[in-house]
């Protein structure tokens, strides 16, 4: 199968649910930066230190649903194209909720800002961090823009509220097993 | 991304039908477990390789049926022209999303080729009212003309080939599918399914980006 078609090179392209918009559509913008964090979460996982094995498995899981979320963003609501589309997995928040707090258990208490940085993979679980956060944003967009159809998007919402909480706390978690300390905002 | 599935299922060559020289309709088994819906696709695993190829069938029948054309030096292809019946093929899950997808809009078909297996399938589960241009070189590569031309409202064959006498369909279109549409059709909020060659696909979706920059477009290329 080749990954070129040649469709979208006078500026535009198609939503999986049919519709030609231009690349620049608040859609492809939000899809767009899913794939950007996923892309980014490719990048902590090939990063990581030895033996981090549940933490593997839960950037694999989050790219799998980054996967899912990207579809219901390229759908237009209420499209019969939903009709293709997966849910997220239910329980996906409050998943992600336990390995939080699994991970907090062994950090220090947080009482500053502290700033992003420290070991690379630490680093680039902040970016991941912060183009979660731009996801969300558009993704509030969307929601607020579209006229009804929005249950699945409020859930991918959700989700991707946790997602950047983890991937704090993950940055935290992998400075703290690779022996570097938070480096605290100074006033 | 897409990445290789490994085959699923395994099933038995059950016979073959020649439509022209180049071009026949595989039937296999159905594996139990098996669900598609019409117009998907699936890898088909040989020997000589793995290809994927669109099922004819309805997702009812109890047999799968292919188009396959006969490639000149094509491993895959010119294995499954060959098959003896009972011959084991590895096949993976349904894939694809050229599906018929209900609509209060005009619908508009567009294959060149063997492209024509989805919407052949998409008839045989009961799909009728829609256009469909079926651009080909000769009349011999009309294939399902019949059942096609009943189930649509309007069914255009696109000969881009040279004339051949004695020739005479009801609205036939000396040229190609892209040329039709380019000509005949106006802005509206169509739904167009496109599948076929990949120049097709690309040609014509650029086209209906200009000429109904309203449609809905699905599509699925090869080649």
């Amino acid at each position: 199968m080749k990954v070129y078609t040649g469709g979208g090179d006078k500026g535009k392209t198609s939503l999986f649910s049919g519709e030609r918009v231009p690349k620049h559509h608040v859609r492809i913008e939000a899809y767009g930066d899913l794939d950007e964090l996923n892309s980014i979460l490719g990048v902590v996982a090939s990063l990581l230190p030895e033996g981090e094995q549940a933490v593997r498995e839960d950037l694999e899981t989050m790219q799998s649903n980054l996967f899912l979320a990207g579809a219901w963003l390229a759908t237009t609501p209420d499209s019969s194209a939903t009709a293709y589309l997966t849910a997220l997995p239910a329980t996906v928040a409050k998943d992600l909720e336990k390995r939080i707090d699994a991970l907090s258990d062994v950090l220090p208490e947080l009482k500053e800002f502290i700033l992003p940085g420290g070991q690379p993979v630490a680093a680039w679980s902040h970016v991941a961090r912060t183009v979660c956060r731009r996801c969300e944003r558009r993704l509030t967009g969307l929601i607020e823009a579209a006229s009804g159809g929005n249950a699945e998007l409020a859930a991918i919402q959700v989700y991707l509220n946790r997602l950047s909480d983890y991937l704090f706390v993950l940055a935290r978690y992998l400075n703290h097993v690779l022996g570097t300390a938070d480096k605290t905002w100074k006033k | 991304m897409i990445g290789t599935v490994p085959p699923t299922y395994s099933v038995v060559v059950v016979g073959r039908q020649w439509l022209n020289e180049d071009v026949f309709v595989l039937i296999c088994s159905r594996p139990a477990g098996f669900s598609f819906l019409a117009g998907q696709y699936v890898t088909l695993s040989l020997a000589e390789g793995e290809r994927e190829y669109t099922l004819l069938s309805p997702p009812t029948a109890p047999e799968l049926r292919f188009l396959v054309k006969r490639l000149k030096g094509g491993r895959v292809s010119g294995a499954l022209a060959e098959l003896a019946p009972g011959t084991p093929l590895g096949m993976g899950r349904a894939m694809g999303y050229l599906t018929y997808r209900p609509t209060d809009r005009p619908v508009v078909f567009v294959a060149t080729g063997v492209g024509v297996a989805p919407f052949v399938a998409m008839v045989a589960a009961g799909v009728t009212g829609f256009t469909l241009l079926h651009g080909v070189r000769t009349v011999s590569a009309l294939f399902f003309r019949q059942e096609l031309s009943v189930a649509a409202h309007r069914y255009i064959p696109c000969l881009s080939g040279k004339a051949e006498p004695g020739i005479a369909l009801p609205a036939l279109h000396r040229g190609r599918v892209t040329d039709y549409v380019d000509r005949t059709f106006r802005p509206g909020l169509y739904d167009f399914y496109l599948c076929g060659a990949r120049a097709m696909i690309t040609d014509m979706t650029l086209l209906l980006d200009e000429l109904c920059p309203e449609a809905r477009v699905y599509s699925e290329a090869f080649g």
